[in-house]
């Protein structure tokens, strides 16, 4: 007889396993290719070597201050961004003024792609750290402020009615009830935000940079290090696989509110 | 006492279709202070209307709304408002949308928190008081906006239906707290339902507004014993009035 209950950690267990599944046969699949003779390893190396190439950046340490580099871009320029983003995305929810006479500047700049503006950055900031600062919360700036924007017109009604009932002011309805309840859409802006940031830091590092994970990609490229180029991609894709989660959880700790169904 | 007195009042929408809608036409009323006010009328009459107009959300087109001989010109904390759909604010947790009235007039923070423990226990909310809308069920939640309307002492109660989407146990329930504290504080209610039994249990007079444009249809004084207990819902005379209500309802519906 099967058992009807299926146990929960054996299950949990299983559903892990089916997830690697796919994952681990395509390594599998990519090292059997690479296994015979006449590979060109310049345009492709095995998992083992791109593992091994792992392994040996570490050990030189120069890819810890390469991902430090590039977390000191993304952090700094998101911050900016940030600040900026709900900043600008509040008043223009909160005052029709200042909606009229900014959002038509926003507007007009927003559809131009943030890597378009990269040979103009070049221009103005040098190559280094500050064209990746202003590219970083360039593109991070439109998705905070847009949803932050729709965030406070979203607000219900009935929520500013019940809090002007209670006696609340301008000062209590901004902060106590408009700005908490669109808290929700500007984490969503700020996520998304996030995630541009990490896309932009390696775009304006690898055109703008002397440092960092894409001027680090770059350079290997320069020296036929593919090994070297695959891994520092993967890398790359660690970050901001982690980032993502560290939103996450922040999330949860800042929003204990929401019903999580 | 404050008086509240509806002079000539009308009220208009502009629908989607861009028609203009008569809600409300010529309305005259009288509420009487610290008495229980029960507005009955068939769906879409206006009764909601009648709420915002007194909570000062919107304001006639014509004739003018007395509250304690001046215009109402916007809300204000002597005129609390209990919600259809619980307006509580999701983000606070029991105690901060309890203690928020109180917050907003600047009450220091020991005596607020006093008088929100007090709440807690009178409403039947003790423990509860750090956790989150979202972690209550809806007689708890009707509970806590009820709580916090009152919180402040306000001299007027406005309810927009605010048990209607409750079950039938915990509406009885909640209909008796609302005595309760009724009978301690003596503010004037004035509650807006569409159920009969609700209105003929609670009201010390019951309004019913004729279908739209909502004007007068009839003021009934109710001379059901006071304090009103449960057992009054099985008595002889609360059915008569039921049904004698029912049917005047009955002629505007048709």
């Amino acid at each position: 007889m099967k058992p009807i209950i299926t146990n929960p950690i054996r299950k949990s267990v299983l559903s892990n396993g089916v997830k690697l599944l796919i994952p681990v046969i395509f390594i599998l699949f990519w090292q059997a290719l690479m296994a015979g003779d006449g590979q060109n390893v310049q345009i492709l190396p095995s998992p083992a070597k791109v593992f091994l190439a792992i392994i040996n950046l570490f050990g030189e340490g120069t890819i810890i201050t390469d991902i430090l580099v590039s977390l000191k871009h993304v952090f700094i320029g998101f911050f900016i961004a940030s600040m900026a983003g709900i900043i600008a995305g509040v008043a223009f929810g909160y005052s029709k003024i200042v909606k009229t006479l900014f959002m038509p500047l926003t507007e007009f700049i927003r559809p131009i792609p943030p890597i378009a503006w990269i040979p103009i950055s070049i221009l103005w900031f040098g190559i280094g750290d500050n064209p990746a600062y202003f590219l970083v919360s360039l593109g991070a700036f439109f998705p905070i402020m847009t949803n932050a924007y729709f965030g406070v017109i979203s607000v219900e009604e009935n929520y500013k009615r019940a809090a002007l009932s209670l006696g609340a002011g301008r000062k209590e309805i901004l902060l106590d009830i408009i700005l908490p309840a669109s808290w929700p859409s500007i984490f969503t802006g700020l996520k998304t935000g996030l995630g541009i940031s990490w896309f932009m830091v390696i775009v304006a590092e690898l055109v703008g940079s002397q440092s960092g994970l894409g001027y680090m990609i770059q350079l290997n490229r320069l020296l036929l290090h593919t090994d070297k180029v695959v891994a520092g991609m993967i890398i790359i894709g660690i970050c901001g696989y982690l980032m993502n989660k560290a939103m996450e959880i922040l999330e949860r700790k800042l929003l204990p509110w929401r019903l999580i169904a | 006492m404050p008086k509240i007195i509806f002079d000539n009042v009308s009220k208009a929408f502009v629908n989607n279709s861009g028609q203009q809608i008569q809600v409300i036409d010529k309305l005259f009323l009288e509420i009487e202070p610290e008495k229980i006010t029960c507005i009955l009328g068939p769906s879409g009459c206006g009764k909601t209307t009648l709420i915002n107009l007194l909570a000062g959300y919107i304001f006639p087109d014509d004739g003018y709304i007395f509250y304690d001989s001046q215009y109402i010109n916007g809300p204000g904390p002597e005129r609390a408002v209990v919600f259809q759909d619980q307006a509580l604010f999701l983000w606070k947790t029991v105690k901060e949308n309890i203690g928020f009235g109180l917050k907003c007039q600047k009450i220091n923070e020991a005596l607020r928190e006093k008088i929100i423990n007090e709440r807690l226990d009178k409403f039947g909310l003790h423990g509860f008081g750090d956790s989150y809308p979202c972690q209550l069920s809806g007689g708890m939640k009707q509970r806590v906006g009820l709580a916090g309307a009152l919180a402040t002492r306000p001299k007027v109660l406005l309810m927009d239906e605010p048990f209607s989407s409750l079950d039938e146990q915990t509406r009885e329930m909640l209909q008796e707290d609302l005595l309760k504290i009724y009978y301690e504080a003596r503010p004037t209610i004035i509650l807006v339902t569409h159920n009969i039994e609700e209105a003929t249990f609670l009201a010390d007079t019951i309004v019913i507004l004729t279908k739209r444009p909502g004007t007068i249809k009839s003021i009934i004084k109710v001379a059901l014993p006071n304090p009103r207990i449960s057992e009054v819902r099985n008595s002889t005379e609360f059915f008569q009035l039921r049904r004698h209500i029912w049917e005047t309802i009955r002629e505007e519906i048709k």
